[in-house]
């Protein structure tokens, strides 16, 4: 049994099932006139996910492993980033981009990959102004702020 | 006759010192632009326009033309060495670029897209000018069913080529129609599949950031699991014997140039084709007709050459 492609192919079979449930929201069938309803390509799709995806789970199944997949450590690893990278993510609209980019930066610099204090924070603080001035001042594309607007404002009044 | 006349008079104009230098301008800047991940040639113009206002017209849209095959390329670039397209024309330079690049290739990777897309450019570019006018005819007459039969050929050339196990083909297919969908219907105007009621679903799920998710998130993970195993960006040394080297190199798959490139052109006299199916049509293509098809996607050079040139003839 492949472990991680079983799981995989589980949790695609989940999505396409849940797919297939909220599509039912909307007409899945043929609406006289009109065409197809606005369920009926995510319904279908979603069926065609979670068939195939059952065909992978079996085969996953009843394959013979030949090794294991991940080392404990790397997964360790993996697990510990992918949380990083959502909770910077949910943490963006909230405390601003910048907050949480830099939060990022400076836990996945220092404690996990164990650089210097002078690179940590000189890579941050450089990434920070880049994106300031890239994203803010010249493509004109505001980033989330969150809390942090109100501390932008006389930013805006000098590059605006 | 009309043609050849008018297309003097824009070389006249094309070549003067001025323009010159600012199709090296344009391309400086458009490579880096496309370099970085999330900003493709598209998101490059944007960023410029204002320029328009300073510059004359004519030299402005060479500034912007410059700008547009700088960042193509520069989404090459970021595809081989770092194994993130640039934008979304250049994911399938990924598939093979990437691979060569971390079996020590990545100089021949480079200047492979480069002269591919140079080719694949200048065929386009020739052919569009002597049929431009009975083109435009055939284009306008390509309707929704032809344009639904175009991605349904495309399609089915992922299931035929994508690798052994044909149902992770169909499922990955599915699941990116599906996520394709999210956010309001185009017909009713009614939202669906807005999961948690989740109010950025409402605008659907943008191509950049799943690009980015699959393959920027992706890249970096692959690399934390392989820490240790030296799994870094790729620097490609280019010498001038490299580039020499290499053209001759891309130039022994002149079979494969010259159909991507006819195929890119095809493509792309069509409305709404767009670069990527053009560039993934292309690689598929590549494989079939390859006598080693198994090589693909472990650093095939051929690999590398059929989307770059595919895109650039579009």
């Amino acid at each position: 049994m492949l472990r991680a492609e079983s799981l995989i192919a589980l949790s695609l079979m989940g999505f396409g099932l849940a797919c297939m449930w909220y599509a039912t929201a909307l007409p899945i069938g043929w609406t006289e006139g009109q065409g197809p309803g606005g369920g009926a390509f995510p319904f279908w799709l979603g069926a065609v996910l979670a068939v195939v995806s059952a065909i992978t789970f079996v085969r996953a199944v009843l394959a013979h492993a030949p090794q294991k997949f991940f080392q404990t450590s790397t997964l360790r690893d993996v697990f510990l980033i992918t949380l990083a990278l959502v909770l910077t993510a949910i943490a963006m609209p909230i405390l601003g981009a910048y907050i949480a980019i830099g939060a990022f930066m400076i836990w996945y610099l220092r404690p996990f990959a164990k650089h210097g204090w002078r690179l940590t924070l000189s890579l941050t603080v450089g990434t920070l102004l880049t994106m300031f001035f890239f994203f803010e001042v010249t493509a004109k594309a505001l980033l989330p702020k969150g809390i942090t607007e109100p501390l932008f404002i006389p930013l805006y009044a000098i590059f605006f | 006759m009309d043609t050849l006349s008018l297309l003097a008079q824009g070389f006249g104009t094309s070549l003067l010192p001025l323009n010159l230098l600012i199709v090296v301008l344009g391309v400086l800047a458009g490579i880096f632009i496309g370099a970085l991940p999330g900003l493709g040639p598209v998101n490059g113009v944007a960023i410029v326009l204002p320029m328009t206002f300073i510059v004359p017209p004519v030299s402005a849209m060479i500034f912007l033309a410059a700008l547009y095959y700088g960042a193509m390329y520069g989404g090459a670039l970021s595809s081989i060495l770092l194994g993130m397209p640039g934008d979304s024309a250049a994911v399938a330079t990924t598939f093979d670029g990437r691979p060569m690049a971390m079996n020590g290739q990545a100089g021949l990777a480079v200047i492979g897209a480069a002269t591919a897309s140079f080719v694949g450019g200048t065929v386009a570019i020739v052919l569009f000018t002597l049929f431009a006018v009975p083109l435009s005819e055939f284009a306008l007459a390509f309707g929704p069913a032809e344009e639904f039969a175009l991605v349904l050929m495309a399609f089915s050339t992922f299931v035929a080529l994508g690798g052994e196990d044909v149902f992770k083909t169909i499922a990955m297919i599915a699941f990116g129609l599906v996520l394709s969908t999210v956010g309001l219907d185009l017909i009713s105007g009614q939202p669906r599949l807005v999961f948690f009621d989740l109010p950025g679903l409402y605008a659907g799920i943008g191509f950049l950031v799943i690009a980015i998710g699959v393959y920027g998130v992706g890249e970096l993970l692959w690399t934390v699991e392989q820490k240790g195993h030296g799994g870094q960006p790729v620097q490609a040394k280019v010498g001038f014997m490299d580039i020499l080297r290499g053209m001759r190199e891309v130039f022994r798959s002149w079979r494969t140039m010259s159909f991507s490139s006819m195929l890119g052109f095809f493509v792309g006299t069509l409305p709404a084709a767009g670069a990527t199916p053009a560039a993934l049509m292309s690689y598929g293509m590549a494989k079939s007709l390859s006598k080693k098809p198994d090589s693909f996607g472990k650093g095939n050079i051929e690999g590398v050459v059929a989307p770059e040139t595919a895109w650039a003839g579009w």
